[in-house]
């Protein structure tokens, strides 16, 4: 899209070039997006891979929308129609479902990866702290998203988000009807409202103000990350559970990998409020301050141990939350609210001190090994580029494109058998042969003749980013 | 605001001064030598901040913030009608003081609409209980009947009227015959007042930790009346989140 290409005789390339000519009018070629020639690091633009992931998820929401019904009676019949009657809703559904993880992964991994090379400096805090808000909202956006399956799942996850308004001191009453309206018809009717239109919404306008003003397309990763969606989806197709019952407890069974850090927290018993609330709120301060702490003109994780030893400590904290509000006592045979307990003491006290040999540990290991390498120059390495011969390219995209003909037709049939989650096993392979098969186009590069030298010499994209990174 | 205000003052003045000072010659064929420019200015840039406040004053006013638009999320579900109502039980009669038997209880909507979509909506659903005689069942009056939301205030599942089971209460150490219990986590409220005696909505902060009542009366004939209620904390109480109950 960067390069001015020679005029030419395609009618079609004409009509492009006459309508991004006209583009520029409009703010949109205020951004530039780079499409790369070849292989860079997808950890440079997971945020761009987060969007590519929104949109499909905006795509099949839309979809869904037109057989579901926000109510009490209907909301979990509907699921289950979508997912068992509907041609193809089965497909939907399941990449709806699996693309809200994959979003709420990628935005998480975005942020630490921004975090440890340390993007939020050189006049980036604006969009370091939309990132963050985006990245709260999208939390909530899947919050909203599966309790509106209105079946067991949703009853907890419902529950949880009750016990957090119901617990905030002095709001408490007119926060649980604001948010819960009163009643469940009109609770699922507001949180389908936030799912659907107002989440949305505000998530597109905080990525105006997210944004960067160069941006990298990556065509083959954005198709892998897609295909493994729906590869995911074919191993664990969503499950639909039971049907939301308040006369029945939830069974036993835990919220989404995101929200089980929470649940966990509240499961230790103490107040809801401060341990539901301010303590998963410590951990967005402690990203929202950042970059207004670090001040240093150093970038990457090596140069920043406080900031690195920070990171990883929450890293460890999180991780050791989420696995925790996995584990419920498989004893069955006590009672429910015992099961589910976690005993705070021993729940706190590993927090605390696996947070605390966490920091000291890497804080000074990496003081350490800093005061060793004083004075040396750091080499970056590269890995050298894999060129494929002219020879080896063609037999290896010839061979590509039969095999996706077969998953093109293994697909075909095995929807046609009712085999839905290998379906979308399939198409998810398919895409991601197709990514490959970008890839080794993109990267191929005709023998040197002195001709071509000279477009050969000129690779776009990468450079400025690279260097930025010194 | 005033800061900013101040901020952008001297902008005017120092720009409107510079071509201001080449005119002497102009104002120099004038008698008096005292320079007037300054004063009018002084008069006008208070003017001008005068009209400024009153703006930002008439924008604040325009949007009429003191009209408590809020309450347009927080409308509750038994918003529209709230009248007097009978207590409608499942063979088509209703509730009656002279035949609702002791000690037993039974579920109704309130307000009863005949409309499946709300009558079964659970934030309408409501237990109508005749106390044990032991607790005072045996009154001919309203004091024998209880009437509360049935949606749980700890987390909102639907709790169930035990009859004829005794529980200790662990404040007096009395025992109570027949019990509320939820089946979710096992929460218990004590029939008299609704009031959370074990279980977690025991250990929630009051008012988080008893149930929305309705308040009863009988009719002349007898039967049970529920009077229009106000969803408030201090008076029926919030359904699914608690009321306050005077000690
Ligand atoms: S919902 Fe009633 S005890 Fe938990």
């Amino acid at each position: 899209m960067a390069e001015k290409s020679k005029p030419s005789s395609n009618l079609i390339v004409k009509l492009l070039l006459w309508i991004i000519d006209r583009l520029e009018r409009t703010i949109f070629l205020g951004i530039k997006i780079t499409l790369p020639r070849k292989f860079l690091s997808p950890l440079g633009f997971l945020g761009m891979l987060t969007f590519v992931v929104f949109v499909i998820l905006g795509v099949t929401g839309a979809v869904l929308m037109l057989y579901y019904e926000p109510s009490t009676a209907n909301a979990f019949d509907d699921v289950e129609n979508i997912q068992e009657n509907i041609p193809y809703g089965f497909l939907i559904r399941n990449i709806h479902y699996h693309g809200s993880n994959a979003m709420v992964f990628l935005a998480v991994a975005h942020l630490y990866y921004q975090y440890f090379s340390g993007r939020y400096k050189i006049r980036n805090e604006i969009i370091w702290v939309t990132g963050l808000i985006l990245g709260v909202i999208t939390v909530l956006e899947a919050f909203t998203g599966y309790d509106l399956l209105y079946n067991d799942r949703a009853e907890l996850a419902v529950s949880i988000g009750v016990s957090l308004t119901n617990a905030s001191p002095v709001i408490g009453p007119v926060l649980q009807q604001f948010i819960w309206g009163s009643g469940f018809s009109e609770f699922i009717i507001r949180l389908y409202a936030l799912h659907v239109f107002v989440i949305p919404l505000m998530m597109t306008v905080l990525m105006l103000f997210h944004f960067p003003r160069f941006l990298v397309l990556d065509i083959p990763i954005s198709t892998a990350v897609v295909g493994a969606i729906l590869v995911v989806g074919g191993l664990m197709p969503a499950e639909l559970g039971v049907k939301f019952d308040p006369n029945f407890p939830p069974g036993i069974t835990v919220p989404e990998w995101y929200l089980t850090g929470l649940y966990a927290f509240i499961r230790t018993g103490y107040d809801k409020f401060f341990t539901g609330g301010v303590l998963p709120l410590l951990l967005i301060l402690m990203f929202l301050v950042v970059p207004f702490i670090d001040r240093g003109r150093k970038f990457t994780w090596k140069d920043r141990p406080f900031f690195t030893a920070l990171g990883l400590t929450s890293i460890a904290q999180i991780l050791i939350t989420t696995v925790w509000g996995f584990y419920i006592d498989p004893d069955s045979s006590k009672p429910t609210v015992l099961r589910l307990f976690i005993e705070p003491v021993s729940f706190y006290t590993l927090l605390i001190l696996s947070s605390a040999a966490m920091f000291v540990v890497t804080y000074s290991y990496m003081r350490a090994k800093a005061a060793l390498n004083v004075g040396k120059k750091r080499v970056i390495t590269r890995p050298k580029p894999i060129t494929l011969s002219t020879r080896w390219t063609t037999i290896s995209v010839v061979l590509l494109v039969i095999f996706e003909i077969y998953l093109n037709i293994a697909a075909y049939m095995s929807y046609n058998a009712k085999l839905w989650n290998l379906t979308l096993f399939e198409i998810g392979a398919a895409f991601m042969v197709f990514a490959v098969l970008f890839h080794i186009v993109r990267a191929y590069q005709p023998p040197m003749t002195p001709i071509t030298t000279a477009v050969a010499a000129k690779p776009p994209g990468a450079p400025a980013v690279r260097a930025a990174e010194k | 605001m005033s800061q900013s205000e101040k901020k952008n003052e001297p902008k005017p003045t120092a720009s409107s001064t510079a071509p201001v000072a080449p005119k002497p010659a102009a104002s120099a064929a004038r008698p008096s030598p005292v320079p007037k420019q300054p004063l009018p200015r002084v008069q006008a840039s208070g003017r001008r901040s005068f009209l400024k406040f009153m703006g930002a004053v008439g924008g604040i006013l325009g949007i009429t913030p003191f009209i408590p638009f809020g309450a347009f999320f927080t409308a509750s579900a038994t918003t529209g009608k709230q009248e007097a109502q009978k207590i409608l039980l499942p063979d088509g009669s209703f509730a009656n003081v002279k035949t609702f038997p002791p000690d037993s209880a039974v579920i109704f909507p309130y307000p009863r609409t005949g409309d499946e979509r709300f009558d079964s909506e659970p934030f309408r659903r409501f237990m109508l209980i005749r106390l044990a005689p032991q607790e005072g069942g045996g009154q001919n009056d309203a004091s024998a009947f209880r009437a509360y939301s049935m949606v749980c205030v700890h987390l909102w599942c639907l709790w169930d009227y035990k009859p004829g089971r005794q529980v200790q209460d662990p404040k007096t150490g009395r025992t109570i015959v027949g019990n509320m219990e939820c089946p979710c986590h096992g929460s218990n409220y004590r029939v008299t007042d609704g009031v959370a005696i074990y279980g977690p909505a025991s250990l929630q902060t009051p008012p988080n930790n008893a149930q929305p009542m309705l308040d009863l009366s009988i009719d002349s004939e007898g039967f049970v009346v529920v009077n229009p209620p106000t969803y408030t904390v201090d008076r029926n109480g919030i359904i699914g989140y608690g009321r306050k109950v005077q000690a």
